[in-house]
């Protein structure tokens, strides 16, 4: 089986509430997504997603996932997508780094492997489970108040984990905890995300502070050198989420011991393939997870369940629902959907939801073989 | 002074012989991304840079998308002082440094004319009249490569860089460094 062709759609996802990060430092009102159309001499078609979380939010923005598709395309032509590892090495021949701009391609791909075997993806990566997944709502809201009411309002949807966004602030953080912690109902799972907005002396005010609540913060600061010098310091809980990215930053948390949680974005570490080895390491060290989406529409939700159903639930914390959040649906409601604050693996082979192609408009970029295909420059000992 | 516009072009760069680098990776032709900002007094800052396909993270084509996304944060903005404005495209776009790297290149060029003075010198002042160049020799068999290494050296290189690995082959490696050592004498660096 061999790739054909990529195509490649553009599309706003409007937000249905404006979203803020860090005590409202940053605002998000519209994700620019990338879908990604793979289509084989066989006949499957594959579809990938890629829809950072704005521009501003991690390295990673969409006008550079169809720049790095453009760059990468002549190199992933003509591959067997259900060799996932030779597509992998092909794009790290033809653009190193950029692994945001990787992960849809990779997602394409193990759709088409899923679909040529009959397979569910999570049963394909060796076993997914039927276990309803709870989604963590994403709180990202500038008051207490409006904090109040968006935990009510997700929490009226069978939430029991909330991913709450602090920083920027010592006191009102605290505050914010303090305010959450005392409304928070039992079996409930708080998270609070700091976005690495604290600085170190602000890190060890708030968890300091907030010793006595047996609390949880994900990215407390900028870098993991900030997190670890401040590690012996405190006693809180701490989850890595933007500074995990490759393997190498998974490897040295789990050594290091700088976190119990990862939270793994699927798009920020570049899709299932890589995905998969950031949580074997985190499997091997006592380490619990969040599997989410960087955002997107139900593709991306879908594809983030076929990796969280493959960890033993009890260290799957939590997974997302960024189409809760999104005002446009590209799919007629087709795939998992949130119900009741969980989501379910779908039953169908490969990723289990495709879009509406005419609910993508035209597509920007088209990508076929034309003649003989551009072979990539393939390491002597990995030539097949 | 406020920048106007921005203007960018990709231009191919053909080398005189092939470059050939570890596992095989090669280029003949590299493409060079050049930008103007132009203020609206007509001055204009030129910047460059030509990222080595397929060897670092870092590529020609994602430029232009990136200068893109942080083109409103640009407009209108006081060009002199680079690293404040720097300091705002680094929030509008985190990372993608080699984007942003012929923007800072081209906010130096217009801080430096403004002030009327080379960049070495707002950079802290000459101290060295001229710099010495390396010759960096591609990777193909040890004689061509110490050919090479002798024409350059013909020219007054004093420094060698020799390229290895792209035989997948410790050997040849070894006899590649040999024959450029040889050919330049004991003196110069490789």
């Amino acid at each position: 089986m061999k790739i054909t062709a990529i195509t490649v759609f553009r599309k706003d996802l409007p937000l249905e509430h404006p979203y803020w990060l860090s005590g409202g430092r940053l605002k998000f009102e519209t994700l620019d997504a990338t879908f990604v159309k793979v289509a084989t001499d066989a006949g499957l078609i594959g579809w990938g997603e890629g829809t950072p979380w704005g521009h501003t939010y991690v390295p990673a923005h969409g006008p550079g996932i169809r720049a790095g598709i453009e760059t990468m395309a002549p190199f992933i032509l003509g591959l067997d997508p259900r060799r996932v590892l030779d597509v992998e090495r092909a794009m790290d021949m033809a653009l190193p780094g950029h692994l945001y701009a990787k992960s849809p391609i990779d997602m394409a791909c193990w759709d088409i492997a899923g679909q040529a075997v009959g397979l569910p993806i999570a049963d394909l990566m060796g076993g997914g489970s039927r276990a309803p997944m709870p989604i963590a709502a994403s709180i990202g809201a500038r008051t207490a108040e409006e904090t109040r009411a968006m935990i009510d309002r997700y929490r009226a949807r069978g939430c029991i984990a909330f991913s709450v966004k602090i920083g920027g602030d010592v006191n009102r953080d605290i505050a914010r905890i303090r305010d959450v912690e005392a409304r928070k109902q039992p079996g409930e799972i708080m998270l609070y995300d700091v976005n690495r907005s604290w600085t170190r002396q602000q890190a060890l005010r708030v968890m300091q502070a907030t010793e006595d609540l047996d609390v949880m913060f994900e990215q407390p600061c900028e870098s993991l050198d900030d997190i670890a010098a401040i590690r012996p310091l405190h006693g809180a809980p701490v989850s890595v989420d933007e500074t995990l990215v490759t393997l190498q930053d998974a490897s040295r948390i789990a050594r290091d011991g700088l976190a119990e949680v990862f939270g793994i974005k699927l798009n920020r570490v570049g899709g299932l393939t890589r995905a998969a080895r950031i949580r074997d390491i985190a499997l091997a060290h006592g380490i619990d997870m969040f599997i989410m989406a960087t955002g997107g529409s139900v593709l991306a939700d879908a594809e983030q369940l076929h990796l969280a159903a493959t960890i033993p639930p009890a260290h799957m914390l939590g997974t997302w629902a960024c189409q809760d959040m999104i005002a446009a649906e590209i799919a007629d409601r087709r795939g998992p959907r949130a119900t009741r604050g969980y989501l379910t693996l779908p039953e169908a082979p490969g990723l289990g939801v495709h879009p509406d192609e005419s609910a993508l408009g035209a597509p920007v970029a088209h990508y076929a073989n034309q003649g003989k295909p551009q072979a990539a420059p393939i390491r002597p000992g990995y030539q097949t | 002074m406020k920048i106007k516009t921005l203007s960018l072009w990709y231009h191919p760069l053909t080398s005189h012989q092939r470059y050939t680098m570890a596992a095989g990776k090669a280029c003949d032709t590299v493409e060079t991304v050049v930008i103007a900002l132009e203020t609206d007094d007509g001055h204009l800052g030129w910047g460059e840079v030509c990222p080595i396909p397929h060897y670092l993270p870092a590529y020609a084509r994602g430029v232009a998308p990136a200068l893109t996304e942080i083109w409103p944060v640009l407009k209108g903005a006081d060009p002199i002082g680079p690293e404040a404005l720097m300091t705002r495209a680094d929030a509008c776009l985190q990372g993608h440094v080699y984007a942003k790297s012929v923007l800072d290149i081209a906010l130096w060029d217009l801080t430096g004319k403004t002030a009327g003075l080379p960049l070495f010198t707002l950079l802290g002042g000459r101290q060295a009249e001229s710099v010495p160049l390396y010759h960096s020799i591609t990777c193909v068999a040890p004689e061509e490569m110490a050919q090479i290494a002798r024409t350059a050296q013909a020219q007054g290189i004093t420094q060698f860089q020799a390229k290895l690995g792209a035989s997948g082959d410790w050997q040849a490696d070894v006899d590649r460094l040999i024959a450029v050592r040889e050919a330049v004498g004991p003196g110069p660096l490789v």
